[in-house]
C-alpha cells in the first residue's frame, strides 16, 4: 500500500483515508475507517468521469443495485454517495488474500474445499444476478478466501464505465483465460458469461491450471472459443460433470448460478464452516490478516475500537509494516476488497520506458507509425493488469528512415537511464546505423521490421530481429508454389531495384528451392532500374517456368505483371510484402489479379488477432495496419521479459540492468499474435519463419491464413 | 550449416568489406543518370536501402572511353600488376590473356573464352600468383578489367555475374579445376558499408585442383563503376588461410577501382 499524497483528501464520506490501496483510469481506491472503526475499500471516481453524465447515471443505477446484493459471500457495499462533487463507493475491507494468491503458493486446492467453493460463490453470483447485475470478471483474483468462506469482490460495479476505459486501452471487459465465449467474440455477457468464468475458476483451484491455458492473450482466447477445457486431473466425476456443464460453449447449455447451487451435492457445506479449507490455507489467511490488521494502527488519532490484540508498540508496528509491505508485493489481491482500476499503478509508482524507434515521417512511415501504436497498445494491456510492480511508458522518436538521424536517435535512447529496451527501427538501413549505439550500450533492441539476414555481429548481442529475416521468407514462398499441381520449375526474378530485400529473398529462394525439392530453378537476375522487362519474362516462361517469384520492387513488380499478363501467364506468381502497397495495385492494374504475397505482418482478419484488432479500433478509431500487431508482440515479449526480472528476484523494485535484460529477452520464449518467438542463441535472430499468405482478389490484399512451413 | 546460416555468413563478411585507399573524399555527387537512380523505394517497411542514390565518384564524360583503343589504353592504367598486390607476387605464364576473348560460363557451368559480347569495347585478363613456398602451395590469382559501351551494359554484366553463381553453383574453371558451393552477396553503392563502387559482388567458395588438391578457399570480387567492371579472384592452396587470399584480393580490387576513378573522375 502506498502512502497518501498531498492532493490526496484526509476523508472521504465519513471515512478517514489510511493509504492508497491502488490507482486508475476510473479512480483510485483508498483505505479507510469509519468513524466506528471499521475498516472499508473506498474508491473515489476521478474528476473527468464525475463530470460525465452518463457516467453518473449509470454509476448511480449499479450502486443502488449493488446495495442490494444480499450474500454472505459477496462483499457488501457499506456506502456510497453518486451526486458528491467526487463520486464514491465503499465496500467492507476483507483481509484475506485472494485465491489467486493461495493457489499460486501452495497448489490446487483438495476436491471438497473446490466444492464449497462452488456452492458458496453460486450463491454470490445468484444474488448479484438477482439485483440485476452481472459480475463480468470472475476470477481467482476477484474471490478472497477467509477462514468462514470466499467472498466475492467486485460485482460488476461501473464495469460498464470501466468497459470503455479498457477498450480504449486495449482491453476486453473481464479477464482472459476467465472469460466465456461469447465475451470473447465481442457479444454482451449476460449471467450464463459468470457462470461459464466460474466454471473456469473452480477448474482453476482443483489444478492449478487454467482451464483454456496461459500464454498469449489471443491464444487463451482462441482455446476459449474452440477447444475443450484441460481438465485434467479431476478425478472426482461430480466435480466433472459440474465443470463440464459451466463451461458449456452455449450461454444456453449453462445451468444458472441458482441451478448450479443446486446441482451440488447436498454434503458440501452450504454456510459459514470453519473446516472448509485445508489447514495450511487457513494458517496463511490468519498470517496476512494479522499482517493487514495491524495497519491502521499506523494513525494514533483515530480511536481504534476495533477487538482484538492490544495497539502494538513501535517494534511490534514497525515489524507488522514490513510485513504488510511484503505482502503487498505478494499479492496486491490481498488488499482489493474493491478493485475497480483496471490500469492501476502498482505500489511506488515506478517507470520503466520502452523506446519506438521509428520511421513516422519518412518512406517507411506507414509501417513505423504502426509500430508506435502496436507498442502503446502492448504497454496498455501490461500497465491494466493486476499485480505489476511497475508501469511502463512509451517514448516515441522519429529517424524519419535516414541513417545520420538513426544514429543520433539510437544516442538518446542510449542516454536515457529510464529507457530499458527499444522496439525499432523500421528500417534496414536505419537499423544497421544505429546498431553500433545500441551495442555499446547493451539497449536491447527488437526491430521487426528491418530484416536483412546479415547485420554485423556485435559484442553484446542486444539486437534482435522478432521476424523471419528476407532470406528466411523465402522458404514458405517455395513451400508454397512448388508443391503445386502443374509446377515443376520456379522462375525467380531478382530486380536489384529492390535492395538488398530483393536480392536476399531471390538469392535464398533459390537456394531453397533447389534444397527442399531438388528441382533446379531458373534464375534470373536484372540491374536496378529496369523497366522493360518484356524480354527477361519471355525468357522466363521460355524455360519452363511454370511459377514466378519476383523479388524486386513494387514498379517492377507491376512491369512484370503486366509482362505476364501480355503473354496470358495464369501460374502462380509471388511477390514480397514489400512490394504490397497501392502502387503496385494502381500500376499492374488487372495484371495484379492473382498475384500472393508472402508477408512476415498478420491481419485484422486473423482468428489469433480479433482481440487484438478490436482493442486497436476501439482505441485508435481505425483497423490494425500492417506491422501494428507484430510491435505489439516484440513489446509484449519485452514485457514478458521484464516482469520475469523483477518478479522473479529478490531485488523486487529495482529496476534490472539492461544486460540483463537483453539476456532475458534472449531466452524468453513467447507466443504472440502473428507468430511465436524465441531466438537462437547465437545470431540473436528469430527461431522459425513463421509468416503470412495474402492474394490480390478484386484490386485488394486479401489474407488467406498463415503460411505452411515446408514438408520435410 | 544451412544454405540460410551460409548466406548469412557470407553477406555479412561482404558488407564488412574494408574501404580502398583514395576513396575517403569527395563522394557526395550522387549518380543521377541512367540505372544510377538506385534502389527503389520498396512499399513496405525495410523494403530496400534508404540511400536512394548511390554514391558514386562524378566521371568526367570527356575522360570516357568511347572507341576501342581509348578502352585498351585506359584498361592499360587501371589494370593491377604484381604491384597491386603486395611484395609476394608474381606475373603466372602467361601473363595477359588473348584480348580478342572474355571468360563465359556456359550453359554446362563449364568456362571457356569466348568472343565477348558487342557491348564490350575491350577487356583484358592477366595471371598471378604468390609462388609456392616450404610447406605452402602456390596462391594463384588473377585480374580482369572490362569496359563496356555504355553503364547500362556494365550492370548487365553484374546481373549476369549474379545469376551465373545461381545457375551454377559448381563450375568447372578447366579440366581438372572445379569451384563451388558459391555463394554470392552483391551490395550496391550505399548498402551496407559499400561505398567503393557502383555495384559489388563478393563471391566465396572451395577450390579443388587435380594439381593443387583441396578443397580449398575461393574468392572473387566485382565491382561496378559507370561503363567498367574489375574482377579479383583468388585460389587457395595447402598452407594458404582465407584471409590470405581475401586480403590479396581486396587490395587489388582497391587499387584498380582507385585507378579507375583517377582516369576518368572530374579534375577540379
Amino acid at each position: 500500500m502506498e502512502d497518501l499524497r498531498p492532493g490526496d483528501p484526509a476523508r472521504i464520506g465519513g471515512h478517514r483515508l489510511l493509504g492508497r490501496l491502488g490507482a486508475g483510469g476510473m479512480g483510485v481506491v483508498y483505505l479507510g475507517r469509519t468513524d466506528a472503526g471499521a475498516l472499508a475499500a473506498i474508491k473515489v471516481i476521478l474528476p473527468e468521469h464525475a463530470g460525465d453524465e452518463d457516467f453518473r447515471a449509470r454509476f448511480r443505477r449499479e450502486a443502488e443495485a449493488a446495495r442490494r446484493v444480499d450474500s454472505p459471500w459477496a462483499v457488501p457495499v457499506t456506502g456510497a454517495d453518486t451526486e458528491a462533487e467526487r463520486p464514491w463507493l465503499a465496500t467492507e475491507f476483507v483481509p484475506g488474500p485472494a485465491l489467486s494468491d493461495v493457489v499460486t503458493r501452495r497448489g490446487p486446492l483438495p476436491v471438497r474445499s473446490v466444492m464449497a467453493l462452488g456452492r458458496l460463490l453460486s450463491r454470490a453470483l445468484a444474488a448479484v444476478h438477482a439485483a440485476g447485475l452481472v459480475h463480468r470478471d470472475v476470477k481467482p483474483g476477484n474471490v478472497l478466501l477467509t477462514a468462514d468462506g470466499p467472498r466475492l469482490i467486485d460485482f460488476g460495479i461501473a464495469r460498464a464505465a470501466d468497459a470503455t476505459a479498457l477498450t480504449a486501452t486495449g482491453l476486453l471487459v473481464g479477464t482472459p483465460g476467465f472469460l466465456a465465449p461469447e465475451q470473447v467474440s465481442g457479444g454482451t455477457a449476460g449471467p450464463e458469461g459468470d457462470v461459464f468464468s466460474l466454471g473456469c475458476l473452480l477448474a482453476y483451484a482443483a489444478t492449478g491450471r487454467a482451464p483454456f491455458g496461459g500464454g498469449a492473450v489471443d491464444a487463451v482466447l482462441y482455446r476459449t472459443v474452440r477447444d475443450a477445457p484441460d481438465l485434467d486431473g479431476i478425478d472426482d466425476a461430480s466435480l466433472r460433470s459440474l465443470l463440464e456443464r459451466c463451461l458449456a460453449k452455449k450461454p444456453g447449455g449453462r445451468p444458472s448460478a441458482a441451478v448450479l447451487d443446486a446441482l451440488i451435492p447436498g454434503d458440501v457445506p452450504a454456510g459459514a464452516t470453519a473446516g472448509w479449507l485445508p489447514e495450511d490455507v487457513v494458517r496463511l489467511i490468519a498470517d496476512r490478516s494479522v499482517a493487514l490488521l495491524a495497519l491502521p494502527g499506523i494513525d494514533a488519532t483515530v480511536a481504534d475500537e476495533r477487538p482484538g490484540p492490544p495497539r502494538p508498540g513501535p517494534t511490534r508496528r514497525r515489524a507488522l509494516l514490513s510485513a504488510a509491505g511484503g505482502a503487498v508485493l505478494l499479492g496486491a489481491g490481498a488488499f482489493a476488497a474493491v478493485r475497480l482500476t483496471r490500469d492501476g499503478a502498482a505500489p511506488g509508482g515506478k517507470s520503466r520506458v520502452i523506446g519506438v524507434h521509428a520511421d513516422l515521417t519518412g518512406p517507411g512511415a506507414a509501417a513505423g507509425r504502426a509500430q508506435e501504436r502496436g507498442v502503446r497498445l502492448a504497454v496498455d494491456r501490461f500497465n491494466s493488469r493486476d499485480g505489476q510492480l511497475f508501469r511502463l511508458s512509451v517514448k516515441v522518436l522519429d529517424d524519419r528512415g535516414d541513417a545520420g538521424r538513426s544514429v543520433r536517435v539510437a544516442e538518446e535512447f542510449t542516454r536515457d537511464p529510464e529507457v530499458l529496451s527499444v522496439i525499432g527501427p523500421t528500417g534496414d538501413a536505419a537499423a544497421g546505423a544505429a546498431l553500433p549505439a545500441y551495442d555499446e550500450a547493451a539497449l536491447p533492441v527488437l526491430t521487426v521490421s528491418a530484416l536483412q539476414i546479415a547485420f554485423p555481429a556485435r559484442a553484446n548481442g542486444s539486437f534482435f530481429q522478432t521476424a523471419p529475416s528476407y532470406a528466411a521468407l523465402s522458404v514458405p514462398v517455395v513451400s508454397r508454389v512448388l508443391p503445386r499441381p502443374g509446377v515443376k520449375r520456379l522462375g525467380i526474378l531478382i530486380d536489384r531495384s529492390g535492395g538488398q530485400a530483393a536480392y536476399q529473398a531471390g538469392y535464398a529462394a533459390n537456394l531453397m528451392a533447389r534444397d527442399l525439392t531438388g528441382a533446379t530453378p531458373h534464375p534470373r537476375v536484372v540491374p536496378p532500374g529496369t523497366t522493360a522487362f518484356g524480354p527477361v519474362v519471355a525468357d522466363l516462361l521460355a524455360h519452363h517456368g511454370d511459377a514466378v517469384f519476383y523479388a524486386g520492387d513494387a514498379d517492377g513488380a507491376a512491369g512484370v505483371a503486366r509482362a505476364l499478363a501480355a503473354r496470358s501467364f495464369t501460374g502462380p506468381r509471388m511477390a514480397q510484402h514489400t512490394v504490397m502497397g497501392a502502387e503496385f495495385l494502381e500500376r499492374a492494374g488487372a495484371a495484379a489479379e492473382g498475384w500472393e504475397f508472402v508477408a512476415p505482418f498478420t491481419h485484422a482478419t486473423a482468428p489469433a488477432a480479433a482481440t487484438f484488432a478490436a482493442a486497436h479500433r476501439g482505441r485508435f478509431d481505425a483497423e490494425p495496419a500492417a506491422w501494428s500487431a507484430e510491435a505489439f508482440d516484440a513489446a509484449g515479449l519485452v514485457a514478458r521479459a521484464l516482469a520475469g526480472l523483477v518478479g522473479g528476484g529478490a531485488k523486487g523494485t529495482v529496476p534490472p540492468t539492461r544486460s540483463a535484460l537483453t539476456a532475458a529477452v534472449a531466452a524468453t520464449r513467447y507466443k504472440g499474435i502473428s507468430r511465436s518467438y524465441a531466438f537462437d542463441q547465437e545470431r540473436q535472430s528469430l527461431v522459425g519463419r513463421d509468416a503470412h499468405l495474402y492474394r490480390v482478389e478484386n484490386r485488394r490484399y486479401r489474407y488467406l491464413g498463415p503460411a505452411q512451413e515446408p514438408k520435410s | 550449416m544451412s544454405p540460410l546460416a551460409l548466406l548469412a555468413v557470407v553477406l555479412t563478411g561482404c558488407s564488412g568489406t574494408p574501404d580502398g585507399p583514395g576513396e575517403a573524399e569527395g563522394r557526395s555527387a550522387p549518380a543521377s543518370g541512367g540505372v544510377g537512380a538506385g534502389p527503389g523505394s520498396g512499399g513496405g517497411a525495410g523494403g530496400g536501402p534508404s540511400a536512394s542514390v548511390t554514391e558514386s565518384f562524378r566521371p568526367d564524360s570527356a575522360r570516357l572511353p568511347r572507341t576501342p583503343a581509348a578502352a585498351r589504353a585506359l584498361i592499360g592504367r587501371v589494370m593491377a600488376d604484381t604491384d597491386s598486390f603486395g611484395a609476394e607476387v608474381v606475373r603466372r605464364s602467361p601473363y595477359e590473356s588473348d584480348p580478342a576473348t572474355w571468360p563465359v560460363l556456359g550453359e554446362d557451368c563449364v568456362w571457356q573464352r569466348r568472343k565477348p559480347a558487342d557491348s564490350v569495347l575491350a577487356t583484358l585478363t592477366r595471371s598471378f600468383e604468390v609462388p609456392a613456398a616450404a610447406g605452402k602451395g602456390p596462391l594463384r590469382l588473377a585480374a580482369v578489367v572490362t569496359v563496356h559501351r555504355t553503364r547500362e551494359d556494365a550492370t548487365w554484366e553484374m546481373a549476369e555475374s549474379i545469376e551465373e553463381s545461381m545457375r551454377c553453383p559448381t563450375q568447372k574453371l578447366r579440366e581438372g579445376e572445379l569451384i563451388g558451393p558459391l555463394l554470392a552477396a552483391a551490395l550496391l553503392g550505399g548498402e551496407a558499408t559499400q561505398t567503393n563502387s557502383e555495384d559489388s559482388l563478393s563471391e566465396t567458395g572451395r577450390y579443388q585442383s587435380s594439381e593443387l588438391g583441396g578443397p580449398h578457399h575461393y574468392s572473387w570480387q566485382q565491382a561496378q563503376t559507370s561503363q567498367f567492371t574489375v574482377a579479383v579472384t583468388g585460389k587457395g592452396a595447402k598452407g594458404r588461410t582465407e584471409q590470405e587470399v581475401d586480403e590479396l584480393v581486396v587490395q587489388a580490387q582497391s587499387t584498380m577501382l582507385a585507378r579507375l576513378e583517377a582516369a576518368v573522375e572530374k579534375q577540379s
